[in-house]
């Protein structure tokens, strides 16, 4: 077996079906038993919006750290709403039909504890150095958490450094360039723009990754607003059909599609649940590197902050599924860059806003994953990691455009999924330390951080 | 005294400075200043060996202004006549503590000179009070109004207030703020006596304690919040007080 075919099995168990509903189990674990949602669910969603709206006036005012919560969720957001709430979005339904939407809106439920339990433990686990910057996410929980398996931690590590230059680099750089392509922008030209950026922003280390994020976010919502809002008033009265649609084929596709090709339950499931998964990116262990930065006085606070990221990637999911199925082109099949292309025919910016758009939530994406796999590689092998893999970083991010990497990207597809081995046997693990902090948190005890 | 010396003993608190004037071994002179108030003599002898604590300097070969005691064998013998007066009261150390009347009312009897005092020290630091012509009887009429609860002493507590950011705190009880340790730490330095913590807005006064990593920040609790009508982010004046 060589060594692509041996990648294209691992890929398939990582990114299968059977690997999903570990996923969700975990999820479900955590919810039920660890957070406790459902134990005064009102009163968790009321903590929750006051830990995370209610704090965004005081976005500037951190703890007295390096950035703010706020800033923190941001990094990671910049990294999850990413080209595969759009696209991906767009082939999870053509593959597994309107019902697939219901699946995903489940995937993100029990995701909600996943995001939660990696922010929390991102936190309580940090390490922190003598000129107050901090260092954390899932290699730091398993190295700490768990000391009898540190191996975990290294695995992880060595998954993330490696998937970032592809998934988190080469992939984002492919959907820039073929974005931009249509509009006339040089391939070399374009990894030249990506490269510097890149080097610059990650060369200012977090503080200017998070100043980055701070505007690049919210740009990416409002280019998603105008990419889809033209769309849901021209698609507005099949909305509430759409989301009939959603419901009835979740778990009979085959009759409430009227007996529409090539759907069946499996495919709803599986298509659904692997968007209400690795779109939000819960249980990968990536944003948790991001979370980890945030000053906060408990780290409980900042769990809910991943909450928040994963209600703005609902958002973001929820509103392009719906606006594709209210306008029908689900039905037409072909490919997710066909069907995206004939749905913003309709867009009075016609695809020139769906390139800009895509354009720019690849470039967020790159950026905080250059930030993880640094991350990543420091601690496999310290500080001094840190401006090579920046330069290694950037050189790809030019050469990315100009293509002939594909077996590289294949690989690295594969390594990040196999990220979520080691952080998915991390949070069962760890559940109980997630538990006794969100116990402590609701009584007013103080965190204490583990030595 | 015994070794003949001539010279100014003088003790400076940050409340007042004290002069000892010796000749020859004998104390001539005594002063005390507090601000614009003097006293001379006898009495500044009294009130200097009330002092507990103080650094001092003795500075040689510097003569009296003029003379107040006839030296001899009568001061070493007022002086512990003073010492043992004192050594029977319980007035605190520090004469730059504050004299008010305390917030919780309650019954006591008290003769009219105690209440002429009573009358008069409201907010004056005890330094202030003691400077005056018959030391050791306002000392006395202090110490038993202090020690039945009509007068309580407290610091003068001059901290600059600060502006924190309301912070919820999710847990059972009410009446405790929370403020980051490094600054809980400055105020008790700055104090040294227990305190409390007024807000302002709303003018309330509430429990204080250190919490780890919340500088900035006001930490309240949740039933707190809700008496107080603030929320999450609001900015509150706090200050400390005794």
């Amino acid at each position: 077996m060589d060594i692509l075919a041996l990648n294209e099995y691992l890929n398939r168990v990582v990114y299968g079906f059977p690997m999903k509903l570990v996923f969700l189990l975990v999820g479900a674990y955590l919810v039920i038993f660890q957070i406790r949602w459902f134990s005064a669910p009102l009163r968790m969603m009321r903590v929750s919006f006051s830990e995370t709206l209610g704090a965004i006036r005081e976005r500037t005012y951190g703890f007295g750290g390096q950035i703010t919560p706020f800033q923190a969720t941001m990094v990671a957001l910049s990294a999850t709403v990413g080209t595969g709430h759009l696209l991906g979005m767009l082939a999870a339904v053509l593959v597994g039909g309107p019902g697939a939407v219901f699946w995903m809106w489940l995937g993100y439920f029990f995701g909600t504890g996943t995001k939660f339990a990696e922010a929390t433990l991102a936190v309580h686990f940090r390490r922190r150095y003598a000129d107050g910057s901090v260092s954390g996410g899932p290699m730091y929980y398993l190295y700490r958490g768990l000391p009898r398996l540190r191996f975990l931690a290294y695995f992880f590590a060595f998954f993330a450094a490696v998937a970032a230059f592809g998934i988190g680099n080469l992939s984002q750089v492919g959907a820039v360039g073929g974005a931009l392509a249509p509009l006339g922008a040089p391939p070399a030209l374009v990894g030249l723009f990506l490269a510097l950026l890149v080097g610059v922003v990650l060369g200012g280390g977090i503080v200017r990754v998070a100043r980055f994020a701070q505007v690049v976010v919210p740009l990416k919502l409002l280019l998603f607003l105008v990419a889809v809002v033209p769309l849901l008033v021209v698609y507005g009265g099949q909305i509430p059909e759409a989301l009939a649609l959603v419901f009835q084929a979740a778990f009979s596709p085959e009759a409430a599609l009227g007996g529409a090709a090539g759907y069946s339950l499996f495919a709803a499931i599986n298509a659904g649940l692997g968007r209400g998964i690795f779109a939000n990116e819960a249980g990968l262990g990536s944003a948790p590197i991001a979370h980890a930065q945030a000053q906060v006085d408990h780290p409980v606070r900042q769990g809910f902050w991943g909450v928040t990221e994963m209600f703005v990637s609902f958002l973001v999911t929820s509103l392009t599924a719906l606006t594709f199925i209210a306008s029908g082109l689900w039905r037409e099949g072909g490919s997710a860059a066909e069907a995206a292309g004939a749905l913003f025919q309709a867009h009075p910016l016609g695809g020139f806003v769906l390139a800009v758009t895509v354009a720019v939530f690849a470039l967020g994406t790159m950026v905080s994953w250059g930030f993880y796999g640094e991350e990543a590689a420091a601690f496999l092998f310290g500080e001094g990691i840190r401006w090579p893999y920046r330069l290694t970083f950037a050189v790809l991010a030019f050469v990315g455009p100009l293509g002939g990497l594909e077996a590289f990207l294949a690989i690295s597809d594969t390594l990040n999924g196999l990220m979520a081995i080691p952080n998915l046997l991390g949070l069962i693990l760890l559940g109980p330390v997630v538990g006794r902090l969100v116990y402590g948190f609701f009584r007013g005890e103080p965190w204490i951080p583990p030595r | 005294m015994s070794t003949g010396r001539t010279g100014r003993l003088l003790l400076r608190t940050p409340y007042l400075e004290g002069e000892v004037f010796l000749q020859n071994g004998q104390v001539v002179h005594a002063r005390v200043r507090s601000g614009e108030k003097v006293l001379e003599g006898e009495e500044a002898l009294d009130l200097l060996t009330g002092i507990k604590r103080a650094p001092y300097r003795f500075e040689p070969e510097v003569s009296p202004p003029h003379t107040t005691l006839l030296g001899g064998l009568a001061v070493p013998a007022r002086l512990a006549e003073a010492e043992a007066q004192w050594r029977g009261l319980a007035l605190p150390a520090d004469w730059g503590y504050v004299l008010r009347l305390p917030a919780k009312g309650g019954a006591v009897e008290l003769g009219p000179e105690a209440l002429r005092v009573l009358a008069q020290v409201e907010g004056k630091r005890i330094v202030e009070v003691l400077l005056a012509p018959g030391t050791l009887r306002l000392a006395r009429i202090l110490h038993t109004l202090l020690q039945m609860g009509a007068l309580e002493a407290v610091p003068l507590v001059e901290v600059p207030p600060a502006s924190l950011l309301v912070l919820p705190i999710y847990g059972p009880g009410s009446g405790v703020a929370y403020v980051d340790e490094a600054l809980y730490a400055e105020w008790a330095r700055a104090i040294r006596h227990g305190f409390r913590l007024r807000l302002r807005p709303p003018e309330v006064v509430m429990e204080v304690r250190p919490r780890p990593n919340i500088p900035g920040r006001l930490g309240l609790l949740e039933e707190d919040l809700r008496r107080l009508r603030l929320r999450r982010g609001d900015k509150v004046e706090v200050v400390p007080e005794v």
